[in-house]
Order: C-alpha cells, then structure tokens, then sequence
C-alpha cells in the first residue's frame, strides 16, 4: 500500500504539503480549497490511499473489485438522480464524481453508494450486487466506529438507508441514532 | 458523533464545499431524527432549531455547480436552497408528530387551538417560499432541467403530507365547521399530493426512495375515506388518483423491497375503490 504524504491538491498543483494533523493543509487553506487529507483527530498525519478498484486490492470481497471505473461512476451517477438531496444531501457532486474517478473515495462510502445505486441498474446482476455492497459497508463501518469523522457519519447515513431499503427498521434508527447521540466535546 | 465534530458550528479554516458539506450532513441527521421518531415511536434526539439562515443549506444547483471555493460561479452571499424549505418544513412536522402521538396517548378535545396554530405555520411556510420555490409547472419543468427536479418534488410532497397527517383526525370528526374545513383540506392535500406524485412520474423526475412509498400509502388511506364517505363530485379523478398511487408504490417496491407490505396495503384500497364504481 502506498502512503500518502501529500494531499490531492498539493500534488495536482505540485506544491509541498504541510499538514497541521487532523486538519485541512496551510497551502489548501490559503488557497480556500477543499483538501483532501482533512480528517479526524484520531488519525495519524499519514494516511494509506484506498483506490476504489483495483484487482490486487487487499479487500478482495469488496464487489467494488469485480466492477470497471465507468460501471462504478454509472452507479454513482443513479444514487445521485434517483437518491441524493432527496432524503438525505450528503455530498458535493463534483467532488464526489472526481473522488470516485481518482479512486480516492474511502471504500465504505463507495459500497454505501454502489449499494443504492445498484438497485436502479437495468442489469438484473448489477442490481443484485446491491446486498453484497451493503453488507460489505456495513462490515467496514462496525470495524472503524470509533474513528470521529465526517466520513463515518456519512457512512452510516447510508448504511441506515440501506439497512430501512430491506425493513431493517431497528438498525436503521440504530445507525442514525449512534451518531446523534454521544457526548458533546467542545 | 455529529456532536461531537460539531457539525452544525462553522470553522474558521472551512472552504465554502467542506462548510456547505458539513451543514448538509447535519441537516440531513436532523431531518432523520424525525422520520426515525416518526416511524418507530421514538424519542427525538436532536432539538427543534430555530434554523437561522446562517446556517441552512444553500441553493442546490450553485453548490452543485462549484467545483472549488475560487469558482467564480459562487455568489458571495447564496441564496437559500430548496433544502432550507425542506428543513423548515420538517420542523413543522415534529410538531405535527408530537400532536397526533397525544392523540393517540388519550382522546384530547382541546387540540384544536393548537391544529389552528400549526395550519397557520404551513400557510406562513407557503407565504414566504421564494416564487422560485412555488409549485407549478413552469418551476417544475425548470428545477427538472437544472437536475434537481426530485427534490423540488420531495419539497412539495412533504408540503401535502405533512398537512394530510395534520388533518388525518378530523375525517371522523366533523362536529364543528372548523372540523369540517380540516376534513376538507385532509382531503385537498392528499389529492393533491397524488396529483403531483402522478405529474412527476408522467414528466420522468426520478424521485424514488422508500419513504414516497410510505407518503403515497397514507394518500391512498384519504382518497379510498373519500370515495366512501366523501360527498366530492369528482370522484372518477379520486379513483384515478388511486390507480396511479398503486402504479408507483409498485414499480418503487422493485427498488426497495421493505415496501412489499405497503403494496398489498395498497392493492387492498384499490380493490375497495372498485367495489365503490356502483
């Protein structure tokens, strides 16, 4: 696995990368733009990529595996017509979209997307990959818990989505409800 | 863990996407925190906000569009988005909610004060929609061409329902004339909630997630009251309005399979609407 030590944006632009840990870069923040090693405080300062699809990929059960880029972007594209800003707005699309074709998006929230995406595939066995995606993002989100991070939440809202899809109603709340409730910390 | 990451505060070293994302997650938990409590018969565990605009999502097709803060589409001061309505909405609907589980706890006869009060409120959220915002076809077409025709849609599906929950008690309670006129709005809005679900269908505006199911049940419950007690002229449309709330509950039951029991409930309405033709 590769390491990390710049974020998307100081590579793209070539500049040098200074990361105050647990926070967005000072080079992305002078030049107000999104960066993409902003995380919690709980992670070290580098940061193992985690490409959406790769054949050699550690996490050969992830469906993501099985799939091309432009099949994986078509089942982004349905969750964001059919789904997103619907019941839940998660996302900035563009940024999602570049993500996913980067294969920087973390993987538990392309299952999570994958896995609603899928149901509107017109391809019967594209549709019945949504099941593995989920139980697949469910997987990752109960092993990384008790990592506090904007990416986690977003996990789980769709975890929630997809767990009520299948009248999971009580893990669904489950789900929405783990990461309302906790204590505050300033 | 939104409280914890102190999701709905801003940060001064946000970009405009990171705060805009940030707001929208919380917003969307909030939002969830209510059709969970609605659904299960749990307690709320996020407050009712006063929503100040500071901190509502912003318009839909800028933030879509921008693709980083220096993106000169960006207004420096946005307007408020289809979303904002929506979460003006659903506070509203707590409400809603806390009324009709006080309801159901024991036969209260003194609620109609505060059923006026919140008719009132839905009638200030319409007042103050953006024209826009405002349902007709004109803005429907348009929302639909800048890719957000579904939550135009979700905006004003939840407009209705939450008025034909609001209303649901007085089908049967018809003792007064302000109870008669809320029987009548009970039905005005579950019709029209079924007319706008058919019109979206019809023009191909993707909308499809369960909780549509579950809307278009409760309109089918009024519309199959209507044709039983109702003494509205234009009953054929009523019927009509039925067939198509099965059609989508039907082809959304394909998507999400937790709908199966909703599509049986729904069969079961249009089985009696039949039997109503005479």
């Amino acid at each position: 696995m590769k390491v990390a030590k710049s974020c998307l944006q100081c590579r793209e632009a070539k500049k040098r990368c200074l990361q105050i840990q647990g926070e967005a870069c000072s080079p992305c923040i002078k030049r107000k733009v999104q960066c993409s090693f902003e995380q919690s405080s709980r992670k070290q300062s580098r940061r193992k990529l985690e490409p959406a699809i790769t054949k050699d990929s550690e996490d050969s059960a992830c469906p993501c595996s099985v799939l091309s880029t432009s099949a994986i972007l078509d089942l982004v594209d349905r969750y964001i017509e059919y789904v997103h800003d619907k019941p839940h707005s998660l996302f900035h699309q563009p940024t999602l979209r570049q993500a996913v074709r980067y294969r920087t998006l973390r993987p538990v929230l392309l299952c999570g997307i994958c896995g609603i995406g899928a149901r509107f595939s017109n391809d019967i066995d594209v549709k019945g990959t949504s099941q593995r995606f989920a139980d697949h993002a469910k997987q990752l989100l109960q092993h990384d818990l008790d990592n506090v991070c904007l990416e986690n939440i977003q996990a789980c809202i769709l975890v929630a989505s997809l767990c009520s899809s299948v009248s999971q109603i009580a893990a669904e709340a489950l789900y929405i409800g783990l990461h309302i409730q906790k204590s505050i910390l300033p | 863990m939104a409280q914890m990451l102190s999701l709905s505060s801003t940060r001064w070293q946000d970009t405009y996407i990171t705060r805009e994302v940030r707001r929208r997650v919380w917003w969307t938990l909030f939002m969830a925190d209510r059709w969970c409590s609605s659904g299960l018969g749990l307690p709320r565990q996020l407050d009712d906000s006063s929503s100040s605009p500071e901190s509502l999502p912003t318009d839909e097709h800028l933030f879509h569009a921008a693709f980083d803060d220096n993106d000169e589409r960006r207004p420096s001061s946005p307007k408020l988005g289809l979303w904002a309505y929506m979460i003006r909405l659903v506070d509203i609907f707590g409400s809603v909610l806390d009324l009709n589980r006080r309801l159901i706890r024991c036969s209260d006869d003194s609620v109609e004060g505060d059923v006026l009060a919140l008719s009132q409120r839905f009638e200030a959220w319409e007042a103050e929609l953006p024209i826009d915002k405002q349902f007709n076809l004109t803005n429907l077409i348009e929302w639909h061409h800048r890719s957000h025709g579904g939550t135009f849609v979700a905006l004003h599906l939840g407009f209705h329902h939450y008025q034909t929950l609001l209303y649901f008690q007085y089908l049967h309670n018809t003792r007064s004339t302000r109870s008669v006129q809320y029987a009548a709005s009970c039905r005005q809005h579950a019709i029209e909630f079924a007319r706008l679900l058919r019109v979206s269908r019809e023009r191909r505006i993707a909308c499809s997630y369960p909780t549509i199911g579950h809307m278009a049940l409760v309109s089918s419950a009024v519309l199959i009251h209507t044709l039983l007690y109702g003494d509205d002229q234009n009953l054929a449309d009523v019927r009509a309005l039925l067939v198509s709330n099965f059609e989508v509950i039907t082809e959304l039951k394909e998507q999400w399979p937790c709908l199966q029991r909703t599509v049986s409930l729904s069969e079961y309405f249009l089985a009696t609407a039949w039997l109503t033709r005479g």
